[in-house]
């Protein structure tokens, strides 16, 4: 048990601590600058106001401060801890955090709860302790002006398990008391190449974490140490991620919050934020041009602009804490894990050894990557841009060539037939007939169609034609069904026509009759 | 009675037969076509509120069947547990129609292998929504599906 003498030293550094922690850019051991993610994503980290230094100079706490004097004297390992703390050098004595009167040379009264002492603060209390200057106030009171990160850890997950547990993670759980460094420092548990660690410290303990989320996996600092920003971090490069550029700092939503950087629909633009900076990314030499690919493609309409949750965001295929890219050989296990009929096919197909033979990625290589579209038909053909030709000629070299037109001719039948069809029978329905048997049959053509659309990836034409010939018949009865009705409309209304000509015929020959037999009647009279 | 009188009786009413014949064919054809206007056409019913989808002893547990619900498909399947449920036919993926897969005890898309568990909530491949359910009364030997 830590005595409450030396835990009110550990806690005597706490409450400028975060100001520091995320304040300037962080500087790393190589000089490099990380790239920070804060809640709102837009706020670069909270950066310490020149004013920051204005009270006290870096000379350490100035007298006549009682608690100082005394306890500097006394010694000890937080003593000396604190000696090297940010608060201490920017003059923040042991008053700032446990209360007290600095200034009473009675030991009593200065230790007073009059005066305000706290003593040891309470695991719960420590936001508050540190929110004095770390909060609202920004810190005004002691001439500081810092960031406001009570706000921020009060909305946070981790606020929330406070709130029910006294073991939940408050400030000192990751920026430690007294000897509190900023983030910048090597020194700080907070600094890029640490946090991950210190983040690991409870997120990988599975009895720990058992008491606030019992349902979160503990393997993310496993899986980061194998990722290529976590294998870069090691290397002592500060740049890369760590967890802190995804899931912000203070504000650390659950994943299921849809405020929260790394809920499905914000994950592409939290990745973009470095990965699409060319800047950033100079140095890394990689592409930058992901996050506008993936806004336009069927994956990022699907996910952005209908909140398709189902649809891929960056994490699907790459990976979240282990983020990598997917290597050439996983590319169709990766897509295969939601369009597993296709990856299946593929992998049972002749393209298969051909493309690994090139060393060509399965999937990618005719659909794309971050910008992949839907499929149309038009990508079966032997005109470019299509990307059978990019493989394929047509110069009667190839044997493929005749066989993709001739699927291609499959696939056209098919949705040319139901447009056809579908045409006849909206004919028919406008001129009142029934056809909605006809109709219902028509299912079965876009069924055709998107099971053909599969099939095309075993790139044989007989699936493919067992696949397409089941709609082209429903096609063909469906637009017959259509001219039908279209053809008994017609016999109604023309056979009418000519009945009602004949009866008006028949009408006018009778009155013809009947005054040509009275005229005669009349001449005989005479 | 003289032979040619008879002669010319018979030609006469055999010629009236001939020509009352005509006669009928004409009206007939002339009627026909009137008839035939006056037919009411083959009417597409609204689309239904309910239907009976099955008869009740005729779907074994672990049995399903697909039936015309309006203009779209709709499937009805008495799961495992004896429980009857009903759910639009068409998957949420790219429309196709699903199918119930006994060996898996699962609504199943074969287009894309998309997956629905017995409540009609997609649970493996591509459909991002779950089906949409119906509700099922059984009257009688009547098993009745309805969208209310
Ligand atoms: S259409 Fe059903 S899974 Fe694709």
């Amino acid at each position: 048990m830590m005595a409450p003498r030396r835990f009110m030293w550990m806690l005597l550094a706490v409450p400028a601590w975060a100001s520091f922690v995320w304040g300037a850019p962080v500087a790393t051991a190589a000089g490099a600058e990380a790239k920070p993610m804060t809640a709102s994503a837009a706020t670069p980290a909270g950066a310490v106001a020149p004013a920051a230094a204005k009270p006290a100079a870096t000379a350490g706490v100035k007298s006549p401060d009682g608690c100082v004097t005394c306890h500097l004297d006394v010694g000890g390992a937080q003593v000396d801890a604190y000696k090297k703390d940010i608060h201490y050098q920017k003059g923040v004595g042991c008053s700032g955090c446990h209360g007290g009167d600095p200034r009473s040379d009675d030991q009593d009264a200065a230790m007073s709860k009059a005066k305000g002492y706290i003593g040891v603060p309470k695991k719960a209390d420590i936001p508050a302790v540190c929110g004095k200057c770390h909060g609202p106030s920004h810190g005004q009171a002691s001439g500081f002006h810092l960031k406001d990160m009570r706000t921020d850890y009060d909305a946070s997950a981790h606020a929330k398990a406070l709130s029910g547990s006294d073991a939940g993670p408050q400030c000192v759980s990751c920026h430690g008391s007294h000897g509190i460094a900023p983030a910048s420092d090597p020194r700080s548990p907070v600094n890029p190449l640490h946090v991950a660690k210190t983040c690991g410290t409870c997120h990988g303990d599975a009895a720990y974490m058992r008491n606030f989320a019992p349902g979160l996996p503990v393997d993310q600092y496993e899986k980061y140490l194998s990722s290529e920003h976590g294998k870069r971090n090691a290397t002592g490069d500060a740049n890369p991620a760590t967890c802190v550029s995804c899931h912000s700092n203070h504000k650390i939503l659950e994943v299921k919050d849809p405020r929260s950087p790394v809920y499905p629909t914000q994950v592409p633009a939290t990745c973009g934020h470095c990965h699409a900076d060319s800047k950033y990314m100079a140095r890394y030499h990689i592409p930058t041009n992901q996050y506008e690919e993936y806004k336009s493609s069927v994956h990022g309409e699907a996910l952005l602009k209908k909140s398709d949750l189902n649809a891929p965001a960056c994490n699907s295929c790459h990976g979240n804490h282990g983020a990598a890219p997917p290597g050439i050989s996983s590319v169709a296990a990766v897509c295969g894990t939601c369009h597993q009929s296709n990856a299946e096919l593929f992998g049972k197909s002749a393209h298969r050894p051909a493309f690994e033979k090139e060393k060509l990625p399965a999937c990618v290589t005719c659909h794309s990557n971050h910008g992949v579209k839907a499929p149309t038909d038009a990508m079966v053909s032997m005109d470019k841009p299509a990307p059978c030709a990019k493989c394929h000629r047509n110069d009667g070299s190839d044997k493929s060539a005749p066989t993709i037109l001739r699927m291609r001719v499959a696939l056209d039948s098919l949705s040319l037939g139901g447009i056809l069809a579908q045409r006849e029978l909206a004919r028919a329905e406008s001129l009142g007939m029934d056809v909605s048997d006809a109709r219902y049959s028509l299912k079965d053509v876009n069924q055709s169609i998107v099971q053909s659309r599969v099939a095309i990836h075993s790139f044989k034409l007989a699936s493919l034609v067992e696949a397409a010939r089941p709609g082209i018949r429903v096609t063909v009865l469906a637009k017959q069904a259509g001219l039908d009705a279209v053809h008994e409309y017609r016999f109604r209304r023309e056979g009418l026509a000519v009945s009602t000509l004949i009866v008006t015929l028949l009408v006018i020959l009778l009155y013809l009759k009947i005054r040509q037999i009275e005229r005669s009647q009349k001449n005989e009279k005479k | 009675m003289e032979p040619g009188v008879d002669q010319n009786i018979s030609r006469r009413s055999f010629l009236n037969n001939l020509l009352g014949i005509g006669v009928v064919g004409w009206l007939g054809s002339v009627l026909f076509p009137i008839f035939e206007y006056l037919k009411v056409p083959p009417q597409s019913e609204a689309e239904p509120t309910s239907v009976v989808a099955a008869k009740f002893k005729d779907l074994k547990p672990n049995h399903s069947v697909v039936f015309k619900f309006g203009s779209a498909p709709a499937i009805l399947l008495n799961g495992p547990d004896g429980k009857m449920r009903a759910f639009s036919g068409v998957c949420t993926h790219l429309q196709c129609t699903v199918q119930y897969r006994p060996d898996m005890q699962k609504i199943w898309c074969a287009c894309h292998n998309g997956m629905y568990d017995l409540n009609g909530r997609n649970i493996a491949g591509p459909p991002p929504k779950p089906l949409q359910e119906y509700k099922v009364v059984v009257k009688g030997d009547d098993v009745i599906v309805s969208k209310a």
